[in-house]
């Protein structure tokens, strides 16, 4: 895994020759303007239906260890 | 009727519609087939045998009485195990997701199933999407129709093989670096990545936010057409999905006028490294192009050499954010010994987790990392729109964009595996769309010396699938059909 990594990185070290002066980063493909719905509540998961999944629950709470 | 699954989509969504075949019967036909090959192929990871022939007499109840039946009614439609089912195992192909049912559907799910489409199953796939051969799955092969011995592609491998194989009628796969065109050349089929927003990625367990796009693997341009038209258009619950409406794509005719077209081919995509066999075929196909009045364009894409370094920053950083929810904690695998929380996490992850996905984890987390983040996060995302510009440069001179999907053909198992980064090179004609956020289809356009699918791919500009699957259509009604030879005596 190490050996792939050091591999990987290598070749990605290629990106720092490319000359980036005045070179905007993008972080979004499209620049259309996003959609915002509405700020209204809507019906979300019951909450028996939305710890049904979770490892250890106890009927009302996901089940975590202690923390403090 | 002979087996109805050698029919095309829109044959079978026709025959339901006119009544001469039950959508019972095309749901049980391609049980059948499944039955009957997918030990072989390995193509399903879970089939919903008994919700998928109640859901079939439905709709049969409803045509017997006289109830409007959706476009898509009675259909057999196979989905990437990436993509959220209700009630239905969803796993990404990881085992930290193994036995996950989820509590909702993903809206692309929610829109086949509102035009009446049957969910077969879920197919595998590479890990989170993170591979090209479906080789990075947790639970086994996927074998490529075309020849067994052969990977289907990646990362939607299972839908290829299931769609190629005649299991399915059509198949949805998610596409973030070139996961859907890539299974599709591979396997001799149509796929489309559609423009990043066109369909909603609400219920696609993300990889790459920025990239990741869903979108369908059909036998042909107008199935998956058909498909698209059906899954794509703005969704509340995806803030990045476009306002603008779907475009008609059932409005592609049987026949495209090229002349006038110009079509752009980039002189990076068909130099060293590209297959001679894929060379030829390709260019082949744009010699049809050409003779029907088409004008070749040669066009350059500078940047594309840093295009797969781009990537495996960006989509590893996004990654390496994204897959933090997977903790033991809601949701998916938890480790049977650990002492506080943070062991919790750590070896509920460590044993979830397979290596390519590791990999990703640590690369990306590397690339965000204080002291690293401007040299390689934030360079990369300037590179990323220099790869855009030289788009925009092209597009003023040519209105699509051609050239192979894969510099190679299917390759043998193993083939490719010892070496990551050889493996993600393979991906250097897919990934600058995704970065570009362009749509994108690979259709299939001949064989090489083995007698596997070569695949060209199509670019165009955002928004504009419509003219880039007028003019796939117009290129497959040219060629001779890519008919799949497996277990086609059965079928026939």
């Amino acid at each position: 895994m190490a050996g792939d990594l050091q591999k990987i990185l290598g070749y990605i070290d290629e990106l720092r020759a490319v000359d980036v002066t005045g070179v905007a980063p993008m972080s979004h493909p499209l620049p259309f303007v996003r959609a915002y719905r509405a700020d209204i509540a809507t019906a979300a998961l019951p909450q028996a239906v939305a710890i049904a999944g979770a490892p250890a629950a106890d009927g009302e709470a996901f089940i975590v260890p202690k923390v403090v | 009727m002979s087996d109805p699954t050698t029919l095309s989509l829109v044959q079978q969504a026709r025959a339901i519609k006119d009544g001469d075949l039950s959508a019972e019967g095309l749901v049980q036909s391609h049980l059948d087939r499944i039955d009957a090959h997918d030990g072989v192929l390995g193509a399903f990871l879970a089939v919903d045998r008994d919700g998928a022939l109640a859901r079939a007499r439905e709709v049969d109840q409803q045509r017997a009485a006289n109830v409007p039946l959706g476009r898509l009614a009675g259909v057999p439609i196979a989905v990437k195990d990436q993509i959220v089912t209700r009630g239905l195992v969803t796993t990404a192909g990881s085992k930290i997701l193994a036995g996950w049912v989820p509590p909702y559907d993903a809206t692309a799910i929610a829109r086949l199933r509102e035009a009446g489409a049957i969910i077969l199953g879920k197919t595998n796939q590479d890990e989170f999407g993170m591979g090209s051969s479906t080789e990075n799955s947790a639970f086994g092969t996927t074998r490529n129709p075309w020849d067994p011995t052969r990977v289907p592609g990646g990362s939607s491998g299972g839908s290829a093989a299931a769609v190629a194989g005649h299991l399915a009628a059509a198949a949805l796969g998610t596409d973030t670096g070139g996961s859907i065109r890539q299974p599709a050349s591979f396997c001799g089929l149509v796929g489309v990545k559609p423009t990043y927003g066109r369909v909603s990625r609400y219920g696609a367990i993300a990889y790459a936010s920025s990239l990741d796009q869903i979108g369908p693997l059909a036998r042909n341009v107008a199935d998956a057409a058909l498909v698209l038209k059906t899954m794509a258009g703005q969704d509340d619950k995806d803030q990045t999905s476009l306002p603008m409406p779907a475009p008609d794509l059932l409005a592609i005719g049987p026949h495209f006028d090229f002349g006038g077209l110009r079509i752009g081919v980039p002189e990076e995509y068909l130099g060293d490294g590209v297959a001679d066999d894929v060379r030829e075929r390709v260019r082949a196909a744009l010699t049809r192009l050409s003779d029907e009045g088409a004008t070749i364009v040669p066009i350059s894409l500078p940047h594309t050499r840093y295009a797969v370094a781009t990537y495996y920053l960006i989509a590893t950083a996004e990654a390496s954010s994204n897959l933090a929810r997977f903790d033991g904690i809601r949701y998916g695998h938890r480790t049977a010994t650990y002492g506080d929380l943070d062991e919790l996490y750590a070896r509920s992850r460590a044993e979830g987790f397979g290596p390519e996905v590791k990999r990703r984890i640590m690369l990306g987390t590397f690339a965000l990392s204080s002291g690293y983040y401007d040299a390689y996060y934030l360079q990369a995302q300037k590179v990323r729109t220099l790869i855009r510009r030289d788009f925009e440069v092209a597009f003023a001179q040519c209105d699509l964009i051609a050239g192979p999907t894969s510099p190679v053909t299917a390759f043998t198992f193993g083939e490719r595996t010892t070496d990551p980064l050889a493996m993600y090179l393979m991906d250097i004609f897919t990934i600058p769309a995704s970065l570009a956020g362009l749509p994108a289809v690979s259709l299939p356009v001949g064989h090489d010396g083995n007698g596997l699918p070569v695949g060209l791919q199509l670019l165009a500009p955002p928004l504009q699938e419509l003219r880039m699957l007028q003019v796939a259509h117009g290129l497959e009604s040219m060629l001779p059909p890519a008919v799949c030879p497996f277990g086609l005596s059965e079928a026939t």
